[in-house]
C-alpha cells in the first residue's frame, strides 16, 4: 500500500535578476563506482549561455527550455543507478538537505514503499523561488537536480509532456 | 531481457523495395549531370572558398570555430537531458499530488 | 591464388573500383548495404518512402566520397553516421513522429512468441522518443552496437549514449507497461 504526505505550492514566477546561488556539493565519493549507469551534468553561466544558443527557436521543446533557462546561473545533475535495490546510502537524502539554507523550503514531498520518494526544495526569496533541488531516491536509482536561478516549477513540470511523452491530462481540482 | 528481445526483433533489418540500386544510379546520373551544367560556377565560388579558408586556417579561425561548435552542441545535448530528468521527476511528484487531491474528494 | 585470399580481395577492389568510377562496382556497394542504411531511417521514421529518401541520399553523399573512404568498415562506419545524423537532422526541422499503423510493416504472425499487439506498441513508443534517443536505441538493437560505437557516429561522448540509451529504455518500458 502506498503511502504518501504531500503538500505543494502553486508558484507563478516572474523572472528577476538575482545574485548567484552558492553551489550545493553534489560530491558523492564512491557512489559512481558502485553504479551501473551515471549521468554526470555540470552546466555553469557560460555553458548554460552556449548551450542555449545551440537549441533551436523553430522547435517548440527547445524553445520552453530555452526560455527557463534564460537568467539561470547552473544547472547541476548527478544521477547514479544501480543494478540491485539498496546499494546506496538513503542517508545521501538528508546530506544534501542538511546544505540548505534557511530560505530553502520543501514544496512537495512524495513517499511511496514502491515507487521513488521525490522531494523538491525551493530558495524562496518573498514569493520567488531563485533555485530548486529535486531528490529522487528509488530502490535502484538516485538522483539529484540542483538549479541555481529564478526557476517556474509549473513550466518545469510541463516539460515532461514536450519530450516526445504523451502528456497525462491535467485535471482541475 | 524482455524488452531487449522485444527491441531487436522489431528493429530488424528490412529490404529496400525492388530496384533500389538502380535508383540510386539513376539519382548519381542525374547528379552528375546537373553538376557538370553548373561547373564553370562551381569553380569560381570552389575558388573564392578556397581562398577564404586558407586565410582562415592561417588565422586558426577555423580550428576555434569547429571546437566550439562541438562544444556548443555538447553543452546543448547535456542541457537537454538534465532539463529532462528535472521535468521527469517534478511531473512525477505533480501527478501524486493530483492523485492524492483526486482520491480525497472521492472519499469525501 | 587460394579461395580465401580471392574472397579476402573481393571487397577492396569492389570499392577501388566503384572509386574508379565503375557503375556495377558502386550499384553492389550499394545492394551490399542498402538493407541496414534503409532499416536505420526506416527504424527512425516507420515510413518507407522517407526512409527510402534518406537513403538514396545517403548513397548519394557515398558517392561523392569515394575518394576519402578507405576500407569497407570505413564505408559501414560513414554510412550509418551519415544516415543516422540525416534522420535526426530532418526530424528537428519537422518533428514528424507519429508511426502510420498501415506502414507499421509486416506482422509475422508465424513466429510463435510473436506478440503483434506488442509489436505495434512498440513501434509507436519507439516513434515517440525523442530523436538522439531514438537513433541511439536504433543503432544499439538494429546493428547491434555498443555505446562506445554509437558515441562515434553520433558525436557524443559514451556516458552522454548511456545516459539516452537508458531513459529510452526506461520510458519505453513505461509505455510498454500501460497499455498491457
Amino acid at each position: 500500500m502506498r503511502k504518501f504526505i504531500a503538500s505543494l505550492a502553486l508558484m507563478v514566477v516572474a523572472a528577476l535578476p538575482a545574485a548567484a546561488q552558492q553551489r550545493i556539493n553534489l560530491d558523492f565519493p564512491g557512489l559512481a563506482d558502485k553504479a551501473e549507469e551515471v549521468v554526470d551534468i555540470t552546466l555553469d553561466g557560460e555553458m548554460l549561455r552556449m548551450a542555449s544558443k545551440f537549441l533551436s527557436g523553430k522547435d517548440a521543446e527547445e524553445r520552453a527550455v530555452r526560455d527557463m533557462v534564460n537568467g539561470l546561473h547552473g544547472i547541476y545533475v548527478r544521477s547514479y543507478e544501480f543494478a540491485n535495490d539498496g546499494e546506496y546510502d538513503r542517508a545521501l537524502v538528508q546530506s544534501v538537505k542538511k546544505q540548505l539554507g534557511p530560505t530553502w523550503k520543501p514544496i512537495v514531498t512524495v513517499r511511496s514503499k514502491k515507487k521513488e520518494n521525490v522531494d523538491i526544495l525551493a530558495d524562496m526569496r518573498g514569493d520567488r523561488a531563485m533555485g530548486l533541488v529535486v531528490i529522487s531516491a528509488e530502490p535502484r536509482e538516485f538522483t539529484i537536480v540542483n538549479i541555481n536561478g529564478p526557476i517556474d516549477l509549473e513550466r518545469l513540470a510541463d516539460l515532461e509532456g514536450q519530450f516526445g511523452i504523451p502528456e497525462i491530462s491535467k485535471e482541475k481540482k | 531481457m524482455t524488452l531487449e528481445n522485444d527491441l531487436k526483433r522489431t528493429m530488424r533489418r528490412q529490404q529496400p523495395d525492388a530496384g533500389f540500386a538502380a535508383r540510386v544510379l539513376e539519382r548519381v546520373t542525374a547528379d552528375e549531370r546537373e553538376r557538370a551544367a553548373h561547373e564553370p560556377r562551381r569553380r569560381w565560388w570552389s575558388a573564392a572558398a578556397a581562398s577564404m579558408a586558407l586565410v582562415a586556417l592561417l588565422g586558426g579561425y577555423t580550428a576555434h570555430r569547429v571546437q566550439e561548435h562541438r562544444r556548443g552542441v555538447e553543452a546543448r545535448e547535456q542541457l537537454l537531458t538534465a532539463m529532462r530528468i528535472a521535468g521527469e521527476k517534478v511531473h512525477y511528484a505533480q501527478q501524486e499530488v493530483r492523485q492524492i487531491g483526486t482520491s480525497t474528494s472521492k472519499e469525501r | 591464388m587460394t579461395a580465401l585470399a580471392s574472397e579476402v580481395l573481393e571487397f577492396p577492389s569492389v570499392l577501388t573500383r566503384a572509386r574508379e568510377g565503375d557503375q556495377d562496382a558502386f550499384a553492389a556497394l550499394v545492394e551490399q548495404h542498402e538493407s541496414m542504411v534503409f532499416s536505420i531511417a526506416w527504424n527512425f521514421f516507420g515510413d518507407r518512402a522517407r526512409a527510402e529518401e534518406i537513403a538514396q541520399e545517403a548513397f548519394l553523399g557515398l558517392y561523392r566520397h569515394l575518394d576519402s573512404l578507405e576500407s569497407e568498415s570505413h564505408v559501414i562506419f560513414w554510412l550509418r553516421q551519415v544516415t543516422t545524423r540525416k534522420c535526426i537532422d530532418q526530424t528537428r526541422r519537422n518533428r514528424m513522429r507519429a508511426v502510420s499503423l498501415e506502414d507499421a510493416g509486416e506482422i509475422k504472425a508465424h513466429e510463435p512468441d510473436f506478440d503483434p499487439l506488442r509489436d505495434q506498441t512498440l513501434r509507436r513508443s519507439i516513434a515517440e522518443l525523442p530523436e538522439m534517443q531514438r537513433a541511439i536505441v536504433t543503432l544499439r538493437y538494429q546493428e547491434d552496437l555498443g555505446p562506445s560505437e554509437i558515441c562515434e557516429i553520433v558525436g557524443l561522448p559514451v556516458n552522454t549514449v548511456k545516459s539516452h540509451l537508458h531513459r529510452a529504455l526506461q520510458s519505453l518500458r513505461r509505455k510498454l507497461e500501460r497499455h498491457s
